[in-house]
């Protein structure tokens, strides 16, 4: 059943004009930046980089923006519409049907990153000195990499549409704690350690030598820890939503 | 008798005070089974219990001899439903709605949901999507969604809303026709008493939260007497506060 769920759920983030936009944006972004860098006198020095450039956007903007936007429909949504009850009064469980939200919403994003990079790589070519035919294990490691931390901001975006019943109110929540978790640790920088929204950028510690094992290991887990308990606090409310 | 539904003392008691208590009663295969009671009697409450969607503070259901607690998907294997209003993804055309319900079970064939669009006369309409509908196609929608599994249950609340005369003729026909041609047992909410009486076969009458009647109809109404007025002559008497001589639980 839970398979049947992810192919719905899959199926209706997609029928919506917000992901087809999304797509679109990883599509036209990396092109148009391409297309203005050739233009442009010696490509300002950053033809090189831009899959890393792009990705640094995405990972900093554009990627949370769909992860809150996706989480907030998918529940908080849902429960506006009355359509959250449709899925759950078929022969599937509440933790089915949450982890079947969570896995679409978490496939979009593996979609998103991977049209994002390949389109980079292949928009590379209308930019001089853009071949990066040579850095494309870096790139490819850094794409895998900036996964992990949108996917612990997903299940903690996931968490946070638990507690309202409007998409809308969902959505400028996470955008107020996104903002905020940004600007806090220019203030009180040893927040930034604990804070998840503080390693969209974590992928630039595995390009080139990268950093060591142990550093990587420890943030790993640290955000593995917040999938996990984001997840789990999730589910729980979900369990007990009343409709 | 089979035992479709069983109702074990639900009772759910929300902060204002409203909700439903001890309510007690079972539904045998081919009932058609109407639930009846003014607005806010607790009917929506009683059926999103029977069907998870609220938590009861105490009591249990069980659905085919499944406990909808601890085997909820056992429980809703065979279970169609339509709670409240019909709603459905207004994004999506109704054909797709209906595809996205028919993917829980495989054993469907691919042209059923044809067949159901058909029976509910949303045929024509079943690439069009939804938030062109009106109240009354998406009631139809509601009731095509509740029998595309060919469900042996059927719980439907307040199916008649918003239909015009000829769907509500439809309705009742199609309801009829299930229940007599497949045994198909039906648990139908509504506070329309008149056009619950055409169809029903045993009834529940609930006010303030209690079931104050349980039983078929040829049990409860005497001959000579109409449903409708038996069930206003039961709510009557029960408001006059003699709640007590008239609980009883008719099996």
């Amino acid at each position: 059943m839970i398979i049947a769920n992810i192919l719905n759920e899959t199926e209706k983030l997609w029928k919506h004009n917000r992901t087809k936009g999304f797509l679109l944006l990883a599509i036209l972004l990396p092109v148009i930046s391409a297309i203005i860098l050739h233009y442009l006198p010696n490509n300002l020095g950053i033809g090189s980089n831009l899959p890393m450039l792009m990705l640094r956007l995405f990972t900093f903007s554009l990627l949370p923006l769909f992860l809150f936007m996706s989480a907030s429909e998918a529940f908080s949504g849902e429960v506006a519409s009355n359509t959250l009850k449709l899925g759950l009064v078929r022969p599937i469980t509440r933790a089915k049907v949450f982890a079947s939200k969570v896995a679409a919403i978490t496939i979009f994003l593996a979609i998103l990153l991977g049209v994002i990079m390949i389109t980079t790589i292949i928009s590379g070519w209308l930019v001089p000195g853009g071949d990066y035919a040579s850095g494309l294990l870096d790139i490819f490691t850094a794409y895998a990499a900036a996964f992990i931390p949108l996917m612990a901001i997903g299940c903690v975006s996931v968490f946070i549409a638990q507690f309202f019943n409007k998409s809308s109110g969902a959505l400028v929540t996470m955008i107020l704690i996104y903002t905020a978790a940004k600007f806090v640790p220019f203030i009180f920088p040893a927040l930034s350690v604990w804070s998840i929204f503080s390693y969209t950028n974590w992928y630039v510690l595995w390009i080139g030598n990268g950093a060591p094992f142990v550093k990587l290991a420890n943030s790993f887990i640290l955000m593995l820890s917040y999938c996990i308990m984001a997840y789990s606090a999730g589910v729980i409310l979900f369990e007990k939503k009343q409709l | 008798m089979d035992i479709v539904l069983e109702v074990n003392a639900i009772t759910k008691q929300y902060k204002n005070g409203r909700g439903v208590r001890d309510i007690r009663f079972d539904i045998a295969k081919g009932d058609i089974f109407g639930l009846i009671g003014p607005n806010g009697a607790g009917k929506t409450t009683l059926l999103k219990i029977i069907i998870g969607l609220i938590r009861p503070d105490h009591g249990s259901v069980t659905i085919f001899g499944n406990n909808t607690t601890d085997q909820f998907e056992q429980a809703m294997q065979q279970v169609g439903c339509m709670i409240e209003t019909a709603d459905a993804y207004e994004y999506l055309s109704a054909y797709d709605n209906l595809k996205l319900s028919a993917r829980f079970y495989p054993e469907l064939p691919k042209t059923r949901i044809d067949d159901v669009l058909e029976q509910v006369g949303l045929a024509p309409y079943k690439k069009e999507r939804v938030n062109g509908f009106s109240l009354g196609m998406k009631q139809r929608l509601g009731l095509a969604s509740a029998l595309l599994s060919k469900p042996k249950l059927v719980i439907l609340d307040e199916p008649t809303n918003g239909l015009d005369i000829e769907g509500i003729v439809n309705f009742r026909n199609t309801i009829q026709q299930l229940a007599r041609v497949h045994g198909i047992t039906f648990l139908i909410s509504s506070h329309m008493i008149t056009e619950l009486s055409l169809i029903v076969n045993r009834i529940g009458i609930m006010q303030n939260g209690q079931m104050i009647r349980v039983g078929g109809v040829d049990e409860l109404v005497k001959p000579g007497i109409r449903l409708e007025q038996y069930i206003v002559s039961q709510l009557h008497t029960s408001m006059e506060g003699d709640h007590d001589d008239h609980r009883k639980y008719i099996k």
